[in-house]
């Protein structure tokens, strides 16, 4: 490179740093297509909030910032490296600045930040402002939720943390999570973090645990009513679904106010019109709402193989099968409205693998590579030898296949099954294939 | 640009050309030297360059390499098991480097390195074969760690730690294989998940996984073998992603990689 190429990235150098210094509140960076230089301008653009570089001077750029912090700092011995003053950091910091903005990959140049914000070079805040930046322009870098992450553990480690500041660090990470999804379907980084983010905050007793359950069930209905294809969202409504099973029971009318649905008035709705004909007990839907949540559970699960006799919460399962009933009648109207997509079906296998596990559970019994198999009470851990892993035979399964909870859930997969196939939806015949072979079901369908 | 990976460029490279024997067409003294000069004689992992940071995957990378030339004795053995070992955490996961992520990606690299090295006791692997379970999900499948959604490149890193560690009966493989074989589209290609396109290098990832669970026939090879031929660039020789894209040493090895799963030898 001759000189004037020189002083000309170390002006783009210096632009990039004014613009990154002056506004603490960039949130864009990217590379404007422009392919030589016309007009003899700057190739760094400042537009409100956003940063730009000119396509035309990337490469100089690049190759100028790396081959400098390889040559002159990174090749060095480890000891020099340590004695980093504040003027050679100032310096590492503006390049290794402008290297990651185009090339985010460089883990090695990461690891330099970690260092630089652990001898307090750098501040932590401005960090997560920074990946912030690298994410605008490329949502999925996994070096740069990976960065995030320490940084948040680093933060989180000071005990003077206030609750509102806590709150505060909560909101950025949901909303960055929402960005890097929004721009890049199915990311499996931007879903993997967001789950982090909620699964740390489970440790924090002074944090409304239950109330952030609420909202991320909320709005994860939001989100994948609006992305049928995107099954990471999918995936991170099923951790949301089982986050709202552990949420305390006081809680539970706030949820149902939140999410403006009487859950049980529908999934007795939906008993109601599912229920089998065959059996001795026929119950309206107005006998059915009269019902307490022990009856109503007796009447639908009316078997146990239990050895022990501990006492189930019989609360909890009646709120387990509304959620999952009301996802059911979710997943069957987006499957309607949106037609043949894999994601909806495969969520759907979720839902219905979860309502089999509940009868499972109650029937002290589980499924292992496809068979039913005694299990050990999950509360009294009683471990009975001759109990554990024990085929079970031909009468208790079909007791377990006859409860009419089982009957009802079959009943609704397989009329919705059949209204599918009739619609030219392929997917409808493996969901099928998938229940009566991969979840053992072929002789009761 | 691509420096950061350097070492893994490189395998990807040397395994290609060992698989269609023509590996002396590669510098090997060169390669040989380059990857002595990576290892970081303090911590004795292995980086992807000369200047970068040591890493497990480029270790792994690093090992791949000096194994397929018989020249393990170049690099600080005893270094990488140290290396190795200082990573795992108390309940069997592995970090990727000193900086604390953890990734099945990582438990798998831990477990390869130490089994090319016949040094697997270094580690636990009782404890690496729970973590590597507590990452399984309803449909059979894994991610990258306990709870996240399944994905066959780590569906492939968590069937490759348990069969090194001769823990196949932990899984449950017809649900998995299940999985995996849906999978195939219409082109014959196979994606990675649920609903994304298709992409040459889980011709590798999916068949192999399912060749760990003898389901390899579960697949329709034919249809494959096409997907991955049409992959091949008629001017360079190398391999893409899909048909039509730029071709890539990475691709161009899993593709080589998927033809030989298939039992082709003839091309």
């Amino acid at each position: 490179m001759d000189d004037d190429k020189f002083a000309l990235v170390e002006k783009i150098i210096k632009d990039v740093d004014n613009v990154m210094m002056k506004n603490a509140e960039l949130y864009a960076f990217d590379i404007v297509p422009v392919e030589a230089n016309f007009q003899n301008k700057s190739p760094v653009l400042n537009l409100e909030n956003c940063i730009g570089l000119e396509s035309w001077c990337v490469k100089h750029v690049y190759m100028y910032c790396y081959s400098e912090l390889m040559d002159k700092i990174l090749t060095k011995p480890k000891r020099k490296v340590r004695k980093l003053t504040s003027a050679t950091a100032e310096r590492l910091t503006k390049l290794i600045n402008i290297t990651l903005l185009i090339n985010p990959e460089l883990s090695t140049l990461w690891n330099r930040r970690r260092e630089m914000v652990i001898r307090s070079f750098l501040e932590k805040r401005s960090e997560l402002q920074f990946t912030k930046l690298v994410l605008s322009r490329k949502p999925k870098c996994n070096d740069a939720f990976t960065y995030r992450r320490w940084l948040l553990e680093e933060i989180l480690k000071d005990g003077t943390l206030q609750i509102n500041q806590l709150n505060n660090i909560v909101n950025d990470e949901l909303q960055i999570c929402e960005l890097a999804s929004d721009k890049s379907p199915n990311n499996y980084h931007s879903w993997n973090h967001r789950m982090w983010v909620v699964t740390q905050l489970k440790t924090y007793t002074q944090f409304d645990i239950d109330f952030l359950f609420i909202k991320e069930y909320n709005f994860s209905e939001r989100w994948i009513a609006k992305h049928v294809s995107d099954y990471s969202c999918f995936h991170y409504r099923q951790f949301c679904i089982q986050n709202i099973f552990s949420i305390s029971m006081d809680r539970w009318n706030t949820f149902e106010n939140i999410i403006d649905n009487s859950l049980k008035r529908n999934f007795i709705k939906t008993l109601a019109v599912n229920f089998p004909n065959d059996v001795t007990v026929q119950a309206s839907e107005h006998d059915l709402l009269t019902y307490s949540e022990d009856s109503l559970i007796n009447l639908l699960l009316c078997y146990s193989n239990k050895t022990c006799h501990c006492v189930t919460n019989n609360v909890l399962i009646c709120r387990k099968l509304e959620v999952l009933f009301h996802e059911l009648l979710l997943n069957n109207d987006l499957l309607r409205y949106y037609k043949y997509h894999e994601t909806m079906w495969y969520h759907r296998r979720f839902i219905v693998h979860q309502l089999l596990s509940i009868m499972y559970e109650q029937f002290g019994v589980i499924k292992q590579n496809g068979v039913l198999v005694k299990n050990n009470c999950t509360k009294c851990n009683i471990d009975d030898m001759r109990q554990r892993n024990a085929k079970i035979v031909k009468y208790d399964s079909n007791c377990i296949y006859s409860c009419i909870l089982f009957s009802v859930v079959i009943n609704f997969d397989k009329k919705f099954i059949e209204e599918r196939r009739n619609d030219g939806d392929n997917y409808s015949d493996r969901h099928e294939k998938y229940l009566r072979f991969a979840e053992g079901l072929n002789n009761v369908i | 640009m691509t420096e950061y990976l350097r070492m893994s460029g490189i395998y990807w490279s040397v395994a290609a050309m060992e698989l269609m024997g023509q590996s002396p067409r590669l510098p090997k003294d060169d390669i040989i030297r380059f990857i002595k000069s990576c290892q970081d004689s303090e911590s004795g992992g292995i980086s992807a360059s000369v200047g970068h940071d040591p890493h497990l995957l480029y270790t792994l990378s690093a090992i791949q390499v000096l194994a397929m030339y018989d020249q393990m004795d170049v690099v600080d053995i005893d270094g990488v098991i140290r290396y190795v070992s200082s990573l795992q955490n108390e309940d069997g996961s592995f970090y990727g480097d000193k900086w604390g992520e953890v990734d099945t990606r990582f438990s798998f690299c831990a477990v390869m390195i130490l089994s090319i090295l016949n040094r697997l006791d270094a580690v636990n692997i009782s404890k690496t074969v729970d973590f590597v379970l507590s990452c399984m999900n309803f449909d059979g499948g894994f991610g990258s760690k306990p709870g996240s959604e399944s994905h066959a490149g780590l569906i492939y890193c968590c069937v490759g730690t348990l069969s090194i560690c001769k823990r196949m009966d932990a899984l449950q493989p017809d649900l998995l294989a299940w999985w995996l074989c849906e999978r195939q589209l219409p082109s014959g290609g196979l994606n990675g998940r649920p609903e994304k396109l298709p992409d040459l290098c889980y011709s590798w990832w999916v068949l192999s996984s399912l060749s760990m669970l003898n389901r390899i026939h579960w697949v329709d090879k034919k249809c494959l073998e096409q997907f991955i031929l049409a992959c091949q660039d008629s001017e360079t020789g190398g391999f893409s992603d899909r048909p039509g894209d730029i071709p890539d040493p990475f691709h161009t090895l899993f593709g080589i990689a998927g033809l030989s799963l298939l039992g082709k030898h003839q091309y």
